[in-house]
């Protein structure tokens, strides 16, 4: 019993070797392939372009939407709840916290991943089925630097812009509420919101969807080329890849806060 | 003149001996490959095209080993090697035109569009496709179109050396006559051209040499016709297969 469940044990953390191995080495083969991007612009361009046109241009609607809702929640909530407590100058403490370093970031990679970290990998276990990742490497293409590094590019370029916007809208969103309720000017609200803006906000949120974005683009991408040959492994591909990416993306928030708090 | 081509003691095995040991200079510019693993024939040809890496011995070209690792050295080994699947292939994200101009763009980066543009309307034509499916995508066209812009896209590389996997599957007559006459082309411009086909004698009739391989294993090498009249149980059980079309 105890030989099998020690066999067990040995089987897995050679599995786990074997894997970490591969996304570690993939993960080089993107890094490496990194500057030949640059020199192969002409074919590489376009997948580029229309990354980021798909996950950057188009996604605007539905963060718009999102952002502007989520300020407008937390001005909501706050203006109810704080004033209970004599609190009522922390909305917009709270307002900058939960948006600028939190939700941000982390709503926006949430819309990255359902949106476009699923249809990588969903793409690309489709391109091997189909033997496109196959014809790409018999005319000396390699598939890491046409498929993969403009999908990293794109999606990295993508999600800053996309926090960024994000932090916009709801910080508006929040004024739009706030406005309803009780009337105030833009600037005001603004100068008041900017006043609690620390520059360790604004360098958490900008690491933190840099490496939202990289981490998303490299599990898709990685998930789908790991498809084999059957149709019916894309689907399965896809969920891990949008499982992996959310467990990523959390657990490395939680290192960025903690860090934040701890430095 | 014809390249240097050769495999050395190549061995690779999956469920079933796909090469074992087969070691062989591909000196004729048309060479097909006959096995008795059908399924196997795709991976037969894909290793040999540097595709798969053999579990032992090598693939050479020139002296080079032929096996994809993406180096600088390698791109300009893998622009002397087309390969032209049985199906699929094409980028279906891309319009045809984006298709051909990938593999042109990343090995021929110096030359202008017109150049390129001619190159590809010139093929086009000798398969009777019209250019006003350039613009479209793969899906929207039919199988056997399809495999014929998989002989263009291959054909516009200029490769010295050249893999057709089931080279007439999913073509009418029309298509099929077309690729003949371009494969008769580039044999006598001495292309090394190899093939498996497990559904038409045909392309075997006109080979300079038939390749046997039984479990992977170099049994014969010889013309069609010479294959046809071996005493071996063997070789004529394999050659009358593909007679019947039954391989």
């Amino acid at each position: 019993m105890l030989q099998k469940i020690s066999l067990a044990l040995i089987n897995r953390a050679e599995l786990f070797y074997t894997k970490t191995i591969s996304v570690v080495s993939f993960v080089f083969e993107i890094m490496y392939e990194l500057k030949n991007f640059f020199l192969q612009r002409k074919i590489t361009r376009l997948i580029l372009i229309r990354q980021i046109l798909f996950t950057g241009f188009e996604a605007l609607g539905l963060i718009s939407f999102v952002a502007i809702a989520v300020g407008g929640i937390i001005i909501l909530e706050g203006s109810a709840i704080l004033p209970n407590f004599g609190q009522s100058k922390l909305l917009y403490t709270i307002l900058v916290i939960i948006i600028l370093r939190e939700l941000g970031g982390l709503l926006t990679a949430f819309i990255i991943i359902a949106r476009s970290g699923s249809a990588i990998a969903t793409e690309l276990g489709n391109m091997v089925v189909h033997q496109e990742v196959e014809s790409l490497v018999s005319f000396g293409i390699s598939p890491v630097l046409y498929l993969v590094v403009p999908r990293v590019l794109g999606v990295v370029l993508s999600m800053l812009a996309l926090n960024i916007y994000f932090n916009v809208a709801g910080l508006l969103g929040g004024w739009l509420v706030a406005y309803i309720f009780a009337p105030i000017p833009l600037l005001d609200f603004f100068s008041k919101l900017f006043s609690e803006i620390a520059v360790g906000d604004i360098t958490s949120s900008f690491i933190k969807s840099l490496l939202f974005g990289f981490v998303i683009a490299v599990v898709s991408s990685y998930q789908g080329l790991q498809v084999s040959f059957a149709s019916t492994e894309v689907p399965q591909r896809t969920i891990k890849a949008v499982v992996l990416s959310l467990s990523w993306v959390i657990l490395i928030d939680i290192i960025i806060t903690a860090m934040m708090y701890l430095v | 003149m014809m390249k240097k081509f050769e495999a050395n003691n190549v061995s690779y095995k999956k469920e079933n001996q796909i090469l074992n040991d087969f070691s062989f200079s591909f000196d004729k510019p048309l060479i097909g490959i006959l096995t008795d693993q059908q399924d196997e024939n795709t991976n037969v040809l894909k290793i040999l095209a540097g595709l798969i890496e053999p579990e032992g011995g090598s693939i050479r070209l020139e002296g080079e080993n032929v096996y994809t690792s993406f180096n600088k050295k390698e791109k300009a080994i893998r622009k002397q090697i087309g390969f032209v699947f049985q199906h699929g292939g094409l980028l279906s994200n891309l319009t045809i035109l984006e298709n051909f101009l990938v593999p042109y763009d990343f090995h021929f980066p110096e030359k202008s569009l017109n150049e390129k543009m001619k190159k590809i309307t010139g093929l086009m034509d000798s398969f009777e496709l019209s250019g006003g499916i350039l613009s479209e995508r793969p899906a929207k066209l039919t199988l056997s179109m399809r495999k014929a812009l998989l002989f263009i896209r291959t054909y516009l590389i200029e490769p010295k050396i050249i893999f057709y996997d089931d080279p007439f599957m999913n073509c009418p007559s029309q298509i099929k006559k077309s690729i003949l006459k371009q494969i008769l082309k580039l044999r006598e411009e001495k292309t090394i051209q190899i093939f498996c086909d497990s559904i038409d004698a045909h392309l075997y009739e006109l080979a300079d040499t038939v390749i046997l391989l039984k479990q992977g294993e170099l049994i014969s090498s010889a013309t069609f016709k010479e294959l046809k009249n071996s005493d071996s149980d063997f070789v004529n059980s394999l050659t009358s297969k593909i007679l019947e079309g039954n391989l």
